[in-house]
């Protein structure tokens, strides 16, 4: 495959374009791998695109077949995958907590216990998301490291 | 949750925790309505078999969805109105209820042993966000 970067000037046009004959396994990756890359993300709110902060992402939902991304002004809504959040976020503290929800751990204000195994955590701006118990031992094994 | 691991982390600790308290009601009943009875070592394998009795109405938690608190809450009742239902029935069909008082005084045990089963799964929850949550403060302060 042929690689050709092109210079410019301004931050903001900066963008990856791939030219394929198919969207095969290979491409969908590179897409994916190129979404998130960085410390900033690019989503649609109210039928515009914006750029903002991954730190500012209270936590990523899966609604359907769609991502939304909740900071602490609106969601934004992105074109990935939960999984593909999940796999590319680790490093900075987002990770799973069930089945729809990948939270940011440095934006939980505490963790509280709930009926039926599950937990919720208790996010800075007020917000209470459901962790599922399956997902417990994950969240103790990466801030524990392994106790 | 897969149903392998609902079995490994929710009936085996339920089990567990229900053995034990169940010795512990049999000897408070015990020594209150029939304190000179004796017993042969057969007796051991009552509480192992109640405990497994009381584990299976927990099977009612089972879900591969996420539940709501509303869900959450009738299932906890069904459980409490199955478990009463199979160790009552048990314990009347092998004539161990004799008397309305005792059959209320049984059901009264099951219930605080739930209540304590409960209570003990929920103090260890409390225990793990402890340390979730101090773990948490560490890592945002770093």
């Amino acid at each position: 495959m042929n690689v050709r970067i092109k210079p410019i000037s301004n931050i903001e046009e900066e963008c990856l374009i791939i030219e394929c004959v198919e969207v095969t396994s290979d491409i969908e990756s590179i897409r994916s791998y190129a979404l998130t890359k960085g410390q900033t993300l690019t989503g649609a709110a109210d039928e515009r695109i914006y750029r903002f902060e991954l730190a500012d992402v209270l936590y990523f939902e899966a609604v359907d077949e769609r991502l939304f991304a909740y900071t602490k002004t609106r969601p934004y809504e992105l074109k990935l995958r939960l999984y593909e959040v999940d796999q590319a976020y680790r490093q900075q503290h987002f990770i799973r907590c069930s089945k729809s929800f990948v939270i940011n751990l440095m934006q939980v204000d505490s963790i509280s216990p709930a009926l039926n195994g599950r937990f919720h955590a208790h996010m800075k701006n007020g917000e209470i998301i459901i962790i599922s118990r399956q997902y417990v031992a994950d969240i103790k094994r990466i801030l524990l490291g392994g106790k | 949750m897969d149903f392998k691991t609902f079995l490994r982390k929710n009936l085996l600790l339920t089990f567990c925790i229900s053995a034990t308290c169940i010795c512990l009601a049999m000897a408070v009943v015990g020594l209150s309505f029939q304190p000179d009875a004796q017993f042969g070592y057969e007796v051991f394998f009552s509480p192992l078999f109640f405990a497994g009795l009381a584990t299976l109405p927990s099977l009612v938690h089972y879900s591969s969805r996420e539940l709501t608190l509303k869900q959450s809450l009738i299932r906890q009742l069904i459980h409490f109105l199955l478990l009463e239902l199979v160790i009552l029935s048990i314990l009347y069909s092998v004539g161990q209820i004799t008397s309305l008082a005792a059959g209320l005084a049984l059901a009264a045990a099951i219930f605080v042993i739930d209540l304590i089963v409960n209570l003990i799964l929920w103090i260890n929850d409390k225990k793990t966000a402890g340390e979730i949550n101090e773990a948490l403060k560490i890592l945002q302060n770093d």
